[in-house]
C-alpha cells in the first residue's frame, strides 16, 4: 500500500516526447485511471512507474522513496498486461507461483498464497491447466492472480478489458472494483475507453498527447471539464460543441443564439452542452432550430440529430418520442447547463464566479 | 527489438549490462573474423606471388599480382567452366520458377487433402540423399547420349529443386490475400488469368527470393554435376576440385579460381542479404 | 479452386517431381535387387547386393562416422548459434547487418570453395597450422583418424553454425515481449528470464532446428570429398556410396547402399512425423 508521485515526468525519445511534464500525485489505496486516445502518453507514464521505461526527466516516487534508477523487480509493483503476458508453457499454478520463486519466498508459504490468490479470483478450479486451455477471460484471472500473490504496494494495469468481449467486460470491470477495495492496493489503470474510467476510477487523468489536460473525480471532469478536449472525450454521445462568436453579450452560431451571464463581444468561441441536458421544443423556442437530420432510437432513450449551419449537434430524449426526419424543429436546454471554450486553446471560459460560464 | 536488453537511452547506467554489450560485440567480432577469414586469406592467396604467398612465417605486405587470375582465365579457359555453370543454372531458374510459381499458388488456395499430401511428399522427396536418383541419372543418360550436357543437368536440377521451391512458394502466395484475385474472377476472368493479371504484378519479392535459393542450389551443387559431366558441361564446383588441392603448385590458381567463383554470390549477399536471410529462417519459424 | 484447377497448376511440378525424383528413384530400388555382370547385363540377385554390403566394414565404418558426426556437430552448431544470436540480440541494426553479412559466407559460398579455402589454412604451411605451431599444438591433420574427422566436424561446425544463428536469432525475436516484461516485474534476472521464459519457448523450434540439420548432416558429401577424400575413415554415407559406386565402379551395390541410406533417414524422419501428427491431433 503505497503513495505515489509522479513530479514533472518527461518522455522523449530524440525529439519525440511520448510524455511532456507530468505530474500527479496518488494517494494511498486511490484507484487512478489514466484516460486517453492512443499515443497520449498513457501506457508510457504507467511503464515508467513499473520501472519499464525510464524517464528522461522528472521523478517518481513511492512512498517517498525516489525509484527512478530501480529495476522494476525492486519497486514493489505488480503488472497486468494488455495481453496478460503469461507464461505459455507453465500450468496455471505454476503461472501464479512464478514470482514467488523467483523472489525467493520460502517455499513452504508457496501454496497457501497461490490458492490464496486462485481463491480471489476464482481460479480454483483451472489451476492444472496451461494457458492456451482458457478462455480470455480466464487467462485475465489468473494474470489478477500473478499480480495478487505478491501483495505488492501498487497494482499496474495496462487496458485489461480491452481484450475481452462486452458483455464480459461489464463483469470484469465490477470485479476489479471489488479486488481493489478488498485489497486495499494503490491502483493505476490504463485505459481509453472512458465508461471504465468513470466506473472505477477514485480519480481521473485525462490525458492528450503526452500532458495531462484534467485530473479530478469522474464527477468533476464530466460536469466540469477543464477543456475542449476533456469535454469532447467524456461523455456518450460526445458534448455538443459549436463554434460561433459572441456580440453584445449573445452568442451567435448558425441556427444558435444563446445570452451570455457577461456581456461580452468577441470572436473564435466554442459553446458546449451535454446531449442528455437538451429537449426537443417547437422551433423558436429554444436556443438551436434546425430540420432534424436524423433520429436514433437506443430503447432506453432516443438520440435526436439535427445540424444546424454543418455542425452536428445531437439531444438524448425520452425513449417515446416521436419525430420525422425532415421536420423543423427547436432544441432547448437550461441556460445554466451551456459550458464555453476559448475556440483558439480549448481553454474553458470561466467568465463570471459563478455557475459554469 | 531486444528481448533482454533495454533498450531505453535513458535507463540508468547498470555496469553489468555494458560489459555483457562489449563482450558480445569482442565475442562478435572474434566470430566474424573466424567466419570470414579462410575466405579473406584465400583472398590474399590470389594475388600474391607464390614465394609470399607459402612464405612461413606468413607475410602480410607484399607486391600484388593478378597474374593467377590472368593465367586461370587467359590461358585455362575458367570462363568455359563459367559458361557452363551460366547456362545451367539460367536454364534452371528459367523452368523451375515458373512451374514451382504456379503450384505453390495452387497449394496455398486449395484446401483439399491432395494438396496437403502433395507437400508431405515433397518434404519426404526434400529429405532423400541426391545417391537415390543420381545413379538411375548416370546410368539412363549415358544410354541415351545425354550425359555431360546441360539438358541433363538442368532436368536434375529443376527436379531436386521442386520440394524446396514449391514449399517457399506456398509460403510467399499464403500472405497474398485471395480477394486480390477473387476480385479478377468476379469480374470475369478464369483463374489463370486472373492468377496472370492480379497475382504476377504483386508477387515479385516471393519470386526473388526463392530465385535467390534456386540460384545458389544450382551454382553450388557438387556431387550432381561430379557424376554427371565429363568434360564439356562440367560446372565450377567440379572444376575447381580438380585444381589439385593436394599439390601446392597449383595453389595460387586454385585460390584465384576459388575467388572468382565467390565473388557472384558476395555481390549476392551484398544486394539481398534480407531477403537471403528472411528465406532461411522462414521455413523454421513459422513451422 | 477446384480440384480440376489446382491439378492443372500444380500439374507441371508434379510431373517433374514424379518422372524426375519419384521414377528414378523407384529405379534405384528395384536395381538395388539385381546385380550387374561383365557384360552389362543386369540380372536379378535378390538381396545379394545387401548382404555384401552389410558385411563390407567399410559400410559400418561410414555409419559409425556419420552418426558421431551428427552426434557431434549438430549440438555444437546450436550452442555456438545460440550464444552468437543473443549477442547478436544486443547489436544495433547497423552492427547486426555487418556481422550478419560475415556469418553468411562461410554458409553461402559454394561449399566446395569453403571447403577449399578452410583447408588451406590447415595445411602444412598454411596459417592456422603455423600459428598452432607457434603455440607448440602443431598437428598434422590428415595423418590419422582423429585428426581427419576433428577436421572435417570442425568445417562443418564453420559452415553450418549460421544457419543455427539466424534461425535462433529470428525465433528469439518472436518471444513475446509481454512474457519477457511480466518476467522482469515478476522480478527474474537474465539467467533465469533466459531458462524460464525464453528456452522454453525456443523448445520447438530448436527441435525442428536439429532435425533439419540431422537431415543434411545425415547427407554430408562436398566437405568430405574435397578435405579427406573419405581417406582415414571420414567416408560418410554418401561418400562412401559415391565411393563404391563410381569409383569402384560396383553399380549394383550402389543402389543398395542408396537404399539403406533412405531407409536410415526415413527410420529419423519417423519421430519427427509422429511428433507432427499429434501435434496436428491436439489442435483439433
Amino acid at each position: 500500500m503505497a503513495r505515489i508521485e509522479l513530479r514533472n515526468i518527461v518522455k522523449r525519445w530524440g525529439p519525440v516526447f511520448g510524455v511532456r511534464d507530468v505530474s500527479i500525485d496518488i494517494a494511498d489505496r486511490e484507484f487512478l485511471v489514466l484516460l486517453g486516445p492512443s499515443g497520449c502518453g498513457k501506457t508510457t507514464t504507467m511503464r515508467m512507474v513499473a520501472g519499464l521505461e525510464y524517464p528522461s526527466s522528472g521523478d517518481i516516487l513511492i512512498d517517498g522513496r525516489r525509484v527512478n534508477d530501480l529495476e522494476p523487480k525492486d519497486r514493489d509493483v505488480a503488472m497486468v498486461f494488455q495481453s496478460y503476458g503469461l507464461y505459455a508453457h507453465l500450468t496455471v499454478y505454476e503461472n501464479i507461483r512464478f514470482p514467488l520463486r523467483v523472489r525467493g519466498v520460502p517455499a513452504a508459504e508457496h501454496d497457501r498464497r497461490v490458492r490464496e490468490a486462485a481463491r480471489m479470483v476464482e481460479l480454483g478450479s483451472l489451476l492444472d491447466r496451461k494457458p492456451k486451455a482458457l478462455s480470455g477471460g480466464q487467462r485475465q484471472r489468473v494474470a489478477l492472480a500473478r499480480a495478487i500473490v505478491r501483495q505488492p504496494a501498487c497494482f499496474l494495469m495496462d487496458e485489461p478489458l480491452s481484450n475481452l468481449d462486452a458483455k464480459l467486460r461489464v463483469s470484469t470491470r465490477a470485479e476489479i472494483k471489488h479486488l481493489q477495495q478488498t485489497l486495499g492496493v494503490t491502483m493505476i489503470y490504463v485505459t481509453h475507453d472512458q465508461v471504465e474510467a468513470m466506473t472505477l476510477a477514485h480519480r481521473v487523468a485525462v490525458m492528450e498527447h503526452g500532458v495531462v489536460r484534467q485530473l479530478g473525480t469522474p464527477t468533476e471532469i464530466y460536469d466540469d471539464p477543464a477543456d475542449i478536449f476533456v469535454a469532447g472525450f467524456i461523455g456518450s454521445p460526445a458534448m455538443n460543441l459549436v463554434r460561433g462568436a459572441a456580440q453584445d453579450g449573445v452568442f451567435h452560431a448558425p441556427g444558435l443564439s444563446l445570452p451570455l451571464p457577461q456581456h461580452i463581444t468577441r470572436g473564435d468561441l466554442v459553446l458546449g452542452v451535454r446531449a442528455e441536458d437538451l429537449g426537443v421544443c417547437a422551433p423558436g423556442e429554444g436556443q438551436f432550430a434546425a430540420d432534424i437530420f436524423s433520429i436514433e432510437p437506443l430503447g432506453d432513450s432516443t438520440l435526436v440529430n439535427i445540424k444546424p449551419g454543418g455542425a452536428l449537434v445531437t439531444a438524448r430524449v425520452a425513449k417515446d418520442y416521436r419525430g420525422e426526419a425532415g421536420a423543423n424543429t427547436g432544441l432547448r436546454a437550461d441556460p445554466a447547463l451551456f459550458y464555453l471554450f476559448d475556440g483558439a486553446t480549448g481553454a474553458r471560459l470561466r467568465l463570471t464566479g459563478q455557475g459554469r460560464i | 527489438m531486444s528481448i533482454d536488453a533495454v533498450r531505453d537511452p535513458d535507463a540508468p547506467r547498470r555496469p553489468g549490462e555494458r560489459l555483457a554489450t562489449y563482450a558480445a560485440f569482442l565475442f562478435l567480432c572474434l566470430f566474424a573474423v573466424y567466419s570470414a577469414f579462410p575466405f579473406f586469406w584465400t583472398l590474399l592467396t590470389s594475388i600474391k606471388e607464390p614465394v609470399d604467398a607459402f612464405a612461413t612465417p606468413p607475410v602480410w605486405v607484399f607486391d600484388p599480382t593478378l597474374s593467377h587470375y590472368a593465367s586461370l582465365w587467359l590461358d585455362r579457359g575458367f570462363g568455359w567452366y563459367f559458361l557452363n555453370t551460366a547456362i545451367v543454372t539460367a536454364g534452371t531458374l528459367l523452368i523451375s520458377i515458373p512451374i514451382g510459381a504456379i503450384a505453390g499458388y495452387a497449394l496455398a488456395r486449395y484446401p483439399g487433402r491432395l494438396g496437403f499430401w502433395l507437400l508431405i511428399l515433397a518434404l519426404v522427396f526434400r529429405a532423400l540423399p541426391r545417391t537415390a536418383i543420381l545413379l538411375p541419372f548416370y546410368q539412363i543418360s549415358r544410354s541415351f547420349g545425354i550425359y555431360d550436357t546441360h539438358i541433363l543437368l538442368i532436368l536434375v536440377l529443376v527436379s531436386i529443386n521442386q520440394p524446396f521451391t514449391i514449399w517457399m512458394m506456398r509460403s510467399f502466395f499464403m500472405t497474398i490475400p485471395a480477394e486480390i484475385e477473387e476480385a479478377a474472377m468476379v469480374d470475369g476472368c478464369s483463374r489463370f488469368k486472373a492468377f496472370l493479371k492480379a497475382i504476377v504484378p504483386v508477387m515479385w519479392p516471393g519470386v526473388i527470393t526463392t530465385s535467390l535459393f534456386t540460384f545458389l542450389l544450382a551454382y553450388n551443387e557438387f556431387l550432381m554435376p561430379l557424376i554427371l559431366t565429363a568434360t564439356k558441361a562440367t560446372t565450377l564446383p567440379v572444376a575447381i576440385s580438380q585444381f589439385g588441392a593436394e599439390d601446392i603448385r597449383f595453389w595460387s590458381l586454385s585460390a584465384a579460381g576459388a575467388i572468382s567463383i565467390t565473388l557472384p554470390v558476395v555481390a549476392l549477399i551484398l544486394i539481398f542479404q534480407k531477403r537471403i536471410v528472411g528465406g532461411l529462417v522462414q521455413g523454421a519459424v513459422k513451422g | 479452386m477446384r480440384t480440376r484447377t489446382f491439378l492443372g497448376f500444380a500439374g507441371p511440378s508434379i510431373l517433374v517431381m514424379v518422372g524426375l525424383m519419384a521414377v528414378p528413384f523407384g529405379l534405384t530400388i528395384w536395381l538395388s535387387l539385381h546385380r550387374l555382370t561383365f557384360r552389362g547385363e543386369w540380372l536379378w540377385g535378390g538381396f545379394g547386393n545387401y548382404e555384401f554390403i552389410l558385411t563390407d566394414p567399410d559400410f559400418w565404418r561410414a555409419l559409425e562416422f556419420t552418426l558421431v558426426f551428427c552426434a557431434v556437430t549438430i549440438p555444437a552448431k546450436i550452442l555456438l548459434g545460440f550464444v552468437t544470436a543473443l549477442a547478436l540480440q544486443r547489436m544495433g541494426t547497423l552492427a547486426r547487418t555487418l556481422f550478419i553479412a560475415c556469418m553468411l559466407l562461410p554458409f553461402i559460398v559454394t561449399p566446395v570453395v569453403g571447403t577449399l579455402a578452410f583447408s588451406w589454412l590447415f595445411r602444412d604451411f598454411g596459417v592456422v597450422n603455423y600459428w598452432l605451431r607457434d603455440l607448440g599444438l602443431g598437428v598434422n591433420w590428415w595423418a590419422n583418424e582423429a585428426n581427419s574427422r576433428t577436421l572435417v566436424m570442425l568445417h562443418y561446425v564453420w559452415h553450418g553454425t549460421p544457419f543455427a544463428t539466424l534461425v535462433l536469432f529470428a525465433g528469439l525475436q518472436t518471444v513475446p515481449r509481454d512474457e519477457i516484461e511480466a518476467a522482469i516485474v515478476d522480478g527474474a534476472g537474465f539467467w533465469y528470464r533466459l531458462s524460464a521464459v525464453i528456452l522454453p519457448y525456443l523448445r520447438s523450434l530448436i527441435i525442428f532446428l536439429a532435425l533439419m540439420m540431422i537431415m543434411d548432416a545425415y547427407r554430408v558429401f562436398d566437405s568430405i570429398a574435397i578435405l579427406t577424400r573419405g581417406l582415414n575413415g571420414t567416408e560418410s554415407l554418401m561418400y562412401y556410396n559415391y565411393r563404391v559406386a563410381l569409383v569402384d565402379n560396383a553399380l549394383a551395390r550402389g543402389y543398395a547402399i542408396a537404399c539403406l541410406t533412405v531407409l536410415g533417414i526415413l527410420v529419423l524422419l519417423i519421430p519427427f512425423l509422429v511428433n507432427t501428427w499429434n501435434e496436428q491431433k491436439a489442435l483439433r
